[in-house]
């Protein structure tokens, strides 16, 4: 194809997109929806795999020591825990310590003075991150078993008010990937099919302009080329708006999570932030193919004459 | 076409029926559809600078000698020769090319809706690879032939049906074909339009193309008093040099 041809052909695929700009419209708008949902879908999809992860990092034992117990029997059952290999790390928590945290909670500013430095009722604690948490369990146990807990030296573990949170965080988003998988793929079937009916309906409509350029004397090429970018312009804009209109969702449904009840900010939109330009590109590449490829589908139809 | 002939009146052309003029060559070409023969061997010459009226009722095969002419089909038997090359063989490649060396002219126009007049003529002319310079020198020159350098920026819709009729007129005159076919050209035009339209034909054909009408007009057919090829049932029944319809 010589510049000319290929400036011709682009001239023209402009031009329809721009006369036929209802047609345009149209399969421009079913596009977008498809990227949209697709989009969504999927970073919703990221999301909850973040966040799942986020709380299994945040699964740990926390052992609160009686006042009773020496620093030395703390350290010494740190030490049998270390040479478990269940347990991934170790930190220790001074009363000092204790109490700078508990002075950064925040809603506590009432009962803030009530805890100072000469009369600090806040223990000690090892708070123990294990390799999996599946394992949590049989580390309560051990740490009960020791001579230290029967000794009523340790206060409490905080095992127990943690586990069913945690299994019900993990069963839910669990449900919510599938659905999400399930739902997408239907999504994506139905808009393929309507895509494909939108554009070619768009190229039936102008099934007499092919057969006109055929008649003239066009070679396949010329009477595609139009037709193709049209398909492109489509999944360009699509891309485009789609693109916009997920940035605008995404402020949204991120200032409904940070109120969420678990604590646990959800990490979309960092998340995001960190892809945006894959995302955009993503979208556009997607876009595009489809749109040039069910032009191309469409229109070899009404190209044999 | 030089534009001193545009202008100029020019001689009745002389039709030299040598071989060497002979230009357009149907031999015993039969075409059927299933059961239905639309033609059935036909042979038929057509020289350099004729203009010949092909006649008949509907469906006695004019339309399918147009197809079969403008290869949007092929012959099930026999073969088609032009200017020397058999069209029935032409490879699916080289249409383009093919038609770009006819022009065809339509009953209901066939002018791209969303194209002033001046593209749609351009068009057929960027198509064929075309240079911009070259395109701009010839469409003015051929919308001023068929009448319309005054429409040219008027998309079809805004254009009367002998306007429109013009307008692909010129597209299919644009590139300088050899031949011209119209395809029942006058069949949706008042007379008056028709007989501007015959007028124009019959001016192409003074400037030395070979024009090939097909019509149901008799009163056209009567008039103009030129080789008329009439068709029934597939066959040609009667070939005139100066003929009349149905005589």
């Amino acid at each position: 194809m010589t510049f000319t041809t290929l400036s011709r052909v682009t001239r023209l695929g402009v031009v329809n997109f721009w006369r036929n700009r209802w047609l345009s419209l149209v399969a421009t708008t079913v596009i977008m929806l498809t990227l949209l949902v697709i989009s969504i879908f999927s970073l919703i999809g990221l999301g909850i795999v973040r966040t799942t992860n986020e709380v299994r990092e945040r699964i740990d034992l926390v052992v609160y020591f009686d006042d009773k117990a020496t620093d030395e029997e703390i350290q010494q059952l740190r030490r049998t825990l270390e040479a478990n290999l269940e347990v991934k790390n170790i930190e220790f928590v001074s009363k000092e310590q204790a109490l700078e945290i508990f002075q950064r909670i925040q809603g506590v500013e009432r009962v803030r003075n009530v805890v100072t430095a000469q009369d600090n009722p806040l223990p000690r604690s090892l708070r123990v991150k294990p390799v999996d948490p599946q394992n949590l369990e049989a580390l309560a146990t051990e740490v009960k078993a020791t001579q230290l807990a029967i000794d009523g030296k340790i206060r409490s573990l905080s095992f127990d008010r943690n586990s069913a949170l945690v299994r019900r965080l993990i069963g839910i988003t669990r449900f919510v990937t599938i659905l999400g998988a399930l739902l997408s793929s239907i999504f994506l079937l139905i808009s393929i099919v309507v895509i494909f009916n939108t554009i070619r309906l768009a190229v039936f409509a102008r099934r007499d302009e092919v057969e006109i350029m055929k008649l003239v004397g066009a070679n396949d090429a010329f009477v595609k080329g139009p037709f193709l970018l049209e398909g492109g312009i489509y999944g360009f804009l699509a891309a485009a708006v789609a693109f916009l209109l997920m940035n605008l969702s995404l402020v949204l449904v991120t200032s409904i999570t940070r109120q969420s009840v678990t604590g646990i900010e959800i990490p979309v939109q960092s998340f995001f932030e960190g892809y945006i330009w894959w995302i955009l590109l993503g979208q556009m590449g997607l876009g595009i193919l489809v749109g040039t490829f069910f032009s191309w589908w469409a229109v070899r139809r009404y190209i044999r004459v | 076409m030089p534009e001193s002939q545009v202008k100029s009146k020019p001689a009745l052309p002389v039709v030299d029926r040598r071989p060497e003029n002979l230009i357009i060559e149907f031999k015993d070409v039969s075409k059927r559809y299933g059961e239905i023969v639309a033609l059935e061997q036909v042979n038929l010459k057509i020289y350099r600078n004729e203009f010949v009226s092909l006649i008949g009722a509907s469906g006695a095969g004019k339309s399918t000698l147009i197809r079969l002419l403008v290869r949007e089909e092929v012959p099930s038997q026999g073969h088609i020769v032009i200017a020397g090359k058999d069209i029935t063989k032409l490879k699916y490649g080289d249409l383009p090319f093919y038609r770009r060396q006819i022009g065809v002219v339509f009953q209901d126009f066939k002018l791209l809706p969303q194209k002033t007049v001046r593209e749609n003529v351009s068009f057929a002319l960027e198509v064929a690879g075309v240079k911009d310079a070259e395109i701009e020198r010839r469409v003015p020159k051929v919308l001023e032939l068929v009448g319309l350098a005054d429409r040219h920026g008027n998309y079809p819709t805004e254009l009367s049906g002998g306007e429109k009729q013009r307008a692909a007129i010129a597209r299919a005159l644009v590139h300088g074909p050899k031949l011209l076919i119209a395809d029942e050209p006058t069949g949706n035009l008042d007379p008056e339009n028709t007989w501007d339209i015959i007028r124009l034909l019959l001016r192409i054909n003074q400037l030395g193309t070979i024009v090939l009408l097909a019509t149901h007009n008799k009163d056209v057919v009567d008039r103009i008093r030129r080789r008329v090829v009439t068709l029934e049932g597939g066959k040609v029944v009667s070939d005139q040099i100066e003929g009349r319809y149905g005589s």
